[in-house]
């Protein structure tokens, strides 16, 4: 599947009161992904506007260290 | 008699972008609805991926989202007397005669405030306004423009900032660069300064050859691109320059139509369009060209929400020729034309 971009965790913005990690679409939305989705290792972040995704480039201790954000 | 101008826009809605009363998508340009009641030719507008300023004589408006979603641009109160203003994807800065302002997220730290967070009301940021010539704001970077002295705040991860070793810089710091700068733009991960020479330079990331440089080359510290530039514009991922001899030159990203060779590729050097033009612009994904004697552009690129104005909402991979236009902004997926 192609992806529009490769986008790190850091680079993405967490809410920890939603536990959701946004990253801005070139449409003006945003990119979003679940901790729950990072959690189960699914790595692809959908633009709820757009066809667009992105490919979320994190670590087996990504759950852990955002889990704990509150 | 002056020329009653008269704001169109289309694309992207979702963000309350378009001026409409609506947050639908357009793919014809439609009158700004909510700049009907304005003598349009007062107005000064900016706009990016998420918000836009409104400078009507003193007063200066909002609009678009941060916090909340706003529409109908909303007067910002507590600031008067405007000078310069400029607006990046998700914050703005504002440089008045009392000083120098920033609305929006500081999440990447690009306004420079103590605190990772956005701000919904203007904040005043410490720095002698006295000698700004002009502000840019970019993805998640902000600059000051002085005589001879440039500094800048936010993500440095890609180097956008040119300093080195340093992921995300805290508060406004002295870049070092050689020349003096007039004017700064921003893509995504990569800056371009035109230098008061009217040559044109480039730093942060070429992973799509945006710097025009081979694809070996990621990560680029200041590196002088062209000589005698007219004008220039960023996409996310790709740039376009127009030479003072007329020649217009994109290079970066092409899988989306950007580069409108009808080839969808990426191109690491740059390309040169066979089109006379006076003025270049992008959206975060196209390219559009303006001939302002003739009263038209030339469009191409991702087109996913109508924001070529073509009509329809398919990628355009060639350059397409649209009449009857006076001037154009475009910035994200949404352009503001008039006509």
């Amino acid at each position: 599947m192609s992806v529009y971009d490769e986008i790190e965790i850091e680079d993405m913005d967490f809410d920890s009161s939603t536990k959701m990690f946004y990253y801005p679409c070139p449409c003006g939305d945003r990119f979003q992904i679940t901790l729950e989705q990072i959690k189960n290792r699914f790595d692809i972040a959908q633009c709820p506007s757009c066809s667009l995704q992105i490919r979320v480039i994190f670590d087996i201790n990504s759950y852990e260290i955002y889990s704990k954000i509150k | 008699m002056q020329q009653q101008i008269q704001y169109y826009s289309c694309g992207s809605g979702g963000c309350g972008l378009l001026l409409q009363e609506t947050l639908e998508d357009l793919n014809i340009p439609k009158k700004c609805q909510q700049l009907i009641n304005k003598n349009q030719n007062d107005l000064k507008i900016k706009f990016s991926g998420l918000i836009g300023l409104i400078k009507e004589n003193d007063k200066i408006f909002i609009y678009g989202q941060w916090i909340s979603l706003y529409t109908i641009p909303k007067e910002i109160k507590q600031i008067q007397s405007v000078s310069k203003f400029s607006c990046g994807w998700q914050h703005c800065l504002i440089l008045t005669d009392k000083g120098l302002f920033g609305i929006g997220s500081n999440k990447f730290n690009e306004l420079g405030l103590e605190l990772k967070q956005i701000y919904e009301e203007p904040q005043q940021i410490v720095f002698d306004h006295t000698k700004i010539n002009n502000i840019t704001c970019g993805f998640r970077q902000s600059f000051i423009i002085q005589d001879e002295l440039i500094y800048g705040v936010g993500q440095n991860k890609q180097n956008e900032l040119n300093i080195l070793n340093i992921k995300i810089v805290e508060q406004f710091t002295k870049i070092n660069i050689q020349g003096s700068i007039k004017n700064i733009k921003c893509g995504q991960k990569f800056t371009l300064a035109l230098l008061n020479d009217n040559s044109l330079y480039g730093w942060g990331s070429n992973s799509f050859g945006q710097l025009s440089q081979e694809s070996q080359f990621q990560i680029l510290e200041q590196k002088e691109l062209m000589k005698d530039i007219q004008d220039f514009d960023c996409g996310w991922s790709h740039h376009v320059i127009l030479t003072k001899n007329g020649q217009v030159y994109i290079c970066g990203r092409g899988d989306l139509g950007q580069q409108g060779d009808n080839k969808k590729q990426h191109n690491y050097n740059y390309q040169l369009i066979d089109l006379k033009v006076t003025k270049v612009k992008c959206g975060s994904e196209s390219t559009i060209l303006l001939n302002q004697e003739k009263q038209e552009i030339f469009v191409s690129g991702w087109n996913e929400h109508g924001n070529l104005g073509l009509g329809h909402n398919n990628n355009v991979y060639q350059f397409e020729r649209i009449e009857m236009i006076n001037s154009i902004k475009a910035k994200g997926a949404t352009i503001l034309l008039s006509k």
